[in-house]
């Protein structure tokens, strides 16, 4: 894998999100219930819209991306890893979901370290803070959950 | 112009002032003698006590107190009688909304309900409702039983209860008064659901519990222990093959979460379901005479800060613990569990860790706790709810020696029931779907939900509000046989 021209990353970037798109999508399709399958069809259908994104990038675009600094709940840096389960109960399903975030988010963040242009190095960065808005959404939805169940 | 002297002597007299009564206290055993035995807690009022209290009411011409309690009790009707001493007569009047008062008067939260409206509560304490609650259930229990209503003819209707806890107790109880046949299933060896499993002797006595179940059987009440709805029967069998008219389904949420931190599947780590049902309903506090071990364990963190975490760590301290911690994550603030048992598990001696999260169990090479590792926290900004969440600090990282972890994070509903009903709908968190709470009608024509199996994890008394509420909706679908489809027409 090189990472050594603008657009090696943007092919990769998109690939890693239409893999996302399909892990969730058949997760979707493997669950029972209605509800369960909203629910990762709708994390799916975030992850077309960061695919979307991540499609129409030009270093121009890369070049005007403002950085903010967004908040890490570290929810699920301290979990073990998990895997889908058809069946498996909600917080579980968002345990999955922010544990792939999170994993997405590190690996642009030690890709940065790794590349050597400025141009390469800022795209890094912008692919690890929209990862890193998504961990925190579900974070905070996981949050939330806990927060009223006393954890 | 008056003179100021004729002014002085035309104003009204004010009226002389009632002295103020202060809330009376609630006896209580010592705290460290209580620690070391699963006797009440709390001793409930005497006479004199639940009197004196009960002349602090107002009572007010639209009590706001009545419709601050989920299953409308004549609150200043039965404080009225209370003032009157005609306590058998209170408790009476409780017991035509509320059939579990002794319940209720110990384990509802009534500062967050009726006693949070009550209009004393502006200026001063409110009127202590649950503990007049409690003496007159207690009263009734010493001293005579209130008679058995008068039921009404048989209808030949069958009702099927599944889960004999405060929301299925609720609706048995209101559906045999009706004259409907009902049975209860319930998975444990025992009913009373959380009442009995989940809720310690110091905080419930079970007899309690067992005294207002032997009275819905002697209305008439069948009740079916070691019934597992969804694996000795389904509810399509009840219906289609058993001949119930009509199903409510109120299982619970006995589901345990855990951390899914590392180190959670050594020995002597539990979740608070378990650790609870060996103790309360297995009475494994009081081995050998019951047959359920437990092992003394010296140092028990309990992970969370709801009245399940509470009712753990108070019992891993009855059950001989040196030191029981309890390991938040957020502010005292934030704990979900009511003050007052906060309050008695720090009087105790319960050590608290709050803004401390765990990260990892550490254990042996025999597989046994040994360690709790754990990050401190600290709150960060405010995000756009405004809530300031916590966030670990960077290398704060400490072990605290321990031999047990019980976790008390959260449940969520068993899938049992949900996975053998196919056409029942679930909502995004796995609680069965309910038209709403005021009817309980589910997605499957003529079976109804409440409670936990609802709402996810809440009270007893918001149990048996929803318990009330599906037996009517119940009533009125076998009066009129009409459905509701999810379109929200009528169907038959």
């Amino acid at each position: 894998m090189s990472f050594a021209r603008f657009s090696d990353i943007v092919t990769y970037a998109v690939e890693k999100e239409t893999e996302a798109i399909r892990f969730y999508t058949e997760a979707s399709q493997q669950e029972q219930y209605a509800a369960a399958k909203e629910t990762f069809l709708a994390f799916a259908e975030e992850e077309k819209k960061h695919k979307a994104l991540f499609e129409n990038l030009d270093p121009q675009v890369v070049a005007n991306y403002k950085f903010r600094n967004i908040a890490d709940l570290k929810r699920s840096d301290y979990m073990v890893e998990t895997e889908h389960k058809p069946g498996m109960p909600y917080v579980d399903i968002l345990r999955l979901a922010m544990k792939r975030e999170e994993h997405a988010k590190k690996f642009y963040d030690d890709c940065v370290a790794l590349v050597e242009g400025d141009e390469q190095k800022k795209l890094f960065q912008m692919l690890s803070q929209e990862e890193s808005k998504h961990k925190l959404i579900l974070e905070t939805m996981y949050d939330d959950t806990m927060a009223k169940a006393g954890d | 112009m008056m003179s100021e002297e004729k002014q002085i002597k035309d104003a009204p007299k004010p009226k002389p002032k009632r002295p103020k009564i202060p809330r009376q206290p609630m006896p209580e055993q010592d705290a460290h003698a209580r620690a070391k035995n699963f006797d009440s807690v709390t001793l409930g009022y005497t006479m004199e006590q639940a009197v004196t209290e009960a002349t602090r009411c107002i009572q007010c011409k639209k009590p706001l107190c009545v419709p601050g309690c989920p299953v409308a009790i004549d609150i200043p009707g039965f404080i009225q009688l209370v003032k009157d001493k005609e306590f058998l007569k209170a408790a009476q009047l409780v017991k035509q909304t509320n059939l579990l008062p002794a319940v209720c008067g110990r384990v509802c939260p009534q500062e967050e309900q009726c006693e949070a409206v009550c209009v004393l509560g502006k200026k001063q304490d409110p009127v202590a409702i649950g503990r007049l609650e409690r003496y007159v259930a207690d009263y009734e229990a010493e001293h005579g039983e209130i008679p058995l209503p008068e039921l009404p003819s048989k209808t030949g209707k069958k009702i099927a209860v599944v889960g004999a806890g405060p929301g299925g107790l609720t609706v048995a109880g209101d559906l045999i008064q009706q004259g409907h046949d009902v049975t209860i299933f319930e998975a444990l060896h025992k009913a009373g659901g959380v009442l009995v499993y989940g809720i310690p002797e110091f905080r419930l006595p079970k007899a309690i519990v067992e005294r207002e179940v032997e009275y819905l059987q002697r209305l008439g009440v069948e009740l079916k222990l070691n019934h597992v709805i969804g694996k000795i029967r389904t509810i399509d069998q009840l219906m289609q093959e058993d001949g119930y008219d009509a199903v409510f389904i109120g299982s619970g949420a006995g589901l345990p979460w855990f951390m899914d931190i590392p180190g959670e599947n050594l020995n002597g780590v539990f979740s608070a379901n378990e650790y609870l049902t060996r103790n309360n309903l297995m009475k494994a506090f009081d081995f050998p005479a019951y047959d359920t071990p437990i092992k003394k364990f010296k140092n028990v963190a309990v992970i969370g800060g709801g009245n399940v975490a509470m009712d753990s760590v108070r019992s891993a301290l009855r059950l001989g613990a040196d030191n029981a911690y309890i390991i938040y994550r957020r502010g005292r603030e934030e704990m979900p569990a009511r003050t007052e048992e906060i309050d008695h598990a720090e009087h105790e001696g319960v050590k608290f860790k709050n803004l401390t999260a765990p990260v990892r169990v550490l254990g042996n090479d025999e597989g046994w706790v040994t360690g709790l590792e754990c990050l401190q926290m600290e709150l960060g900004e405010p995000d756009a709810s405004g809530r300031r969440r916590p966030i670990p600090i960077k290398g704060s990282e400490f072990v605290l020696e321990m031999d047990a972890v019980v976790i008390a994070i959260g449940t969520s509903a068993n899938p049992l029931i949900a996975q053998t009903t196919p056409d029942l709908a679930l909502n995004r968190k796995g609680y069965i779907e309910v038209e709403n709470e005021t009817t309980g009608r589910t997605s499957k024509k003529g079976v109804f939900a409440g409670g936990d199996i609802v709402t996810g994890s809440a009270t007893v008394i918001l149990a048996m509000g929803a318990g009330r509420n599906a037996a009517n909706a119940i009533q009125d679908y076998l009066q009129t046989g009409e459905w509701w489809s999810s379109n929200g027409s009528a169907e038959n």
